[in-house]
């Protein structure tokens, strides 16, 4: 009887094979589930097929939307559109190849990209010393380029802007809220306290960017010192760029050895010729800490209740929590 | 009622090592040892109760954190001349779930989970009466509510010990 990963990969060829109907016999082989990331499930295919001086073979990646997962609700859509339009620009990113939204082929929506050669950027940095300042500049200013990029001019009309940034900033705190409500056990008085705070001060934003919504050190892919991929899109929108600085600082704080807060907001405004206002900052870094509780009870919820359970998702959510929003209490000043 | 996330968790971990683990394990005295040890873990699970010290205390400041709001508010509705529905709405809700709480109520557990939900009706109900209540009370029972809450985060990151969430974690994740 063939297991499931021969079933999925037989499934796969078949498809790949009608996406590509000049590949002469072609045959998918190595499927090999990977163990990065919470969310999207990502696998590694390999491709080869016959061309007129001789066979050809090709590494594609295969990121695999979840039934439920750590960061609530899915859409595969938007992270693809975006990557596709991304295509071109400044912002290093893998090629998409196709987008499936059917779930009959693999059980679950997916969308295929070019496989980029190349080390998770934090362990490059851990790694390599000599490299640590391009890196840090490479980090910095693909993050400020972003923020300037012509969104609406890229097509980007997919990521539904709001109303007002006063909007679209109350939008990101009832998403996270939600998350919380759907994913607790029990009550958690913190996690009221804090909206309340969060709805009470929202900041005035100058202008409104792409963000990437999730950039941090452990979603760039690095090759000979250089930052040559930015992955894990799935959190892309529409918004308040300092949103995304907010969260690089706080994942480079629980992230032993990566650059500093400090160094990362210094860089982010030389890159980008603007001052960060620091209560505006502040307010970001503040919902970031709620932002990762949602994600690591929402991790803990589907750990808890989906069919095959993950329990690295269980740990994220127990260890998590507690020091999250410890930290946002502490950052309100109790 | 509260959830026994402990007790779920060890289902879970059961659940783990029989269908993830034990199909990919070769060796027979492995496979019964993980067989063994996911049915010990089954068996403790609907046996173990969350530890009911941290509840009673936490329930205990609650409780006080709460009647002091409430000595608050009343304080507020009397020496106010026009009458306040929300306050007044708020005020009835917290004498209720208190009394509530004193009778009928046995665990810990489940009194930590009513308290809780009250304390954050209160949060939200506070937010909503900013506009009508001196800024001066405000803070004051801002300044409560967070004392109980500072208890809870206490609380649970003692629970946790050197486990938290942190930068040691993420390295691990990385490698």
């Amino acid at each position: 009887m063939k297991n499931t990963q021969d079933v999925m990969q037989q499934h796969l060829e078949a498809y790949l094979k009608r996406q590509f109907p000049q590949r002469e016999a072609l045959v998918l082989s190595e499927l090999e589930r990977t163990d990065v990331g919470y969310s999207y499930q990502t696998c590694f295919v390999s491709l080869t097929w016959k061309e007129s001086d001789g066979p050809v073979s090709e590494r594609l990646v295969i990121r695999v939307e979840p039934e439920t997962g750590c960061v609530p609700p899915y859409d595969i859509r938007p992270q693809y559109e975006v990557m596709k339009r991304l295509e071109g620009t400044a912002i290093p990113i893998p090629k998409t190849v196709c987008l499936e939204t059917g779930k009959d082929i693999i059980g679950h929506r997916f969308f295929v990209m070019e496989a980029i050669e190349g080390q998770v950027l934090y362990q490059s940095y851990l790694n390599h010393p000599e490299n640590r300042t391009q890196l840090e500049n490479d980090y910095i200013s693909i993050l400020a380029g972003m923020h300037e990029l012509d969104w609406r001019g890229l097509g980007l009309s997919i990521l539904k802007e709001s109303e007002s940034a006063a909007q679209c900033v109350r939008s990101e705190i009832a998403r996270w809220e939600q998350v919380i409500e759907t994913s607790i056990y029990n009550p958690l008085p913190i996690v009221s306290e804090v909206i309340c705070w969060l709805k009470n001060n929202i900041p005035p934003a100058d202008r409104m960017t792409l963000c990437h919504g999730d950039y941090h050190c452990q979603n760039l892919l690095a090759r000979d010192g250089r930052v040559v991929a930015v992955l894990d899109w799935e959190m892309v929108k529409v918004g308040d760029p300092i949103s995304d600085l907010g969260w690089a600082c706080l994942l480079s704080n629980i992230t032993k050895g990566f650059w500093s807060e400090h160094g990362i907001v210094e860089s982010y405004q030389k890159a980008c010729g603007r001052t960060v206002d620091a209560d505006r900052l502040f307010f970001w870094k503040v919902l970031a800490h709620i932002k990762l509780a949602a994600i690591c009870l929402a991790a803990l919820r589907a750990s808890m209740e989906f069919e095959n359970p993950d329990m690295r998702q269980a740990t994220i959510g127990i260890m998590g929590v507690p020091g999250l929003l410890d930290g946002a209490a502490q950052m309100l000043g109790f | 009622m509260g959830t026994n996330l402990t007790a779920l968790l060890l289902e879970r971990c059961a659940k783990t090592i029989e269908e993830v683990i034990v199909p990919k394990v070769s060796g027979n005295f492995e496979v019964q040892q993980a067989m063994a040890t996911a049915q010990v873990l089954r068996i403790l699970a609907p046996n173990v109760d969350e530890k009911p010290e941290y509840a009673i205390k936490e329930n205990r400041k609650i409780q006080e954190v709460l009647n002091n709001v409430l000595i608050g508010l009343r304080k507020e509705a009397d020496a106010s001349s026009s009458q306040n529905k929300v306050m007044d709405g708020l005020s009835a809700t917290i004498a209720d779930g208190l009394n509530k709480s004193d009778q009928g109520l046995t665990s810990a557990g489940e009194k930590n989970v009513l308290l809780k939900g009250l304390l954050i009706d209160t949060i939200k109900g506070i937010d909503s009466l900013a506009a009508d209540l001196p800024q001066d009370l405000i803070n004051v029972l801002k300044q409560e509510i967070r004392t109980a809450i500072r208890q809870q985060l206490d609380n649970e990151t003692a629970r946790l010990g050197s486990r938290s969430f942190s930068s040691e974690f993420l390295s691990e994740e990385a490698s």
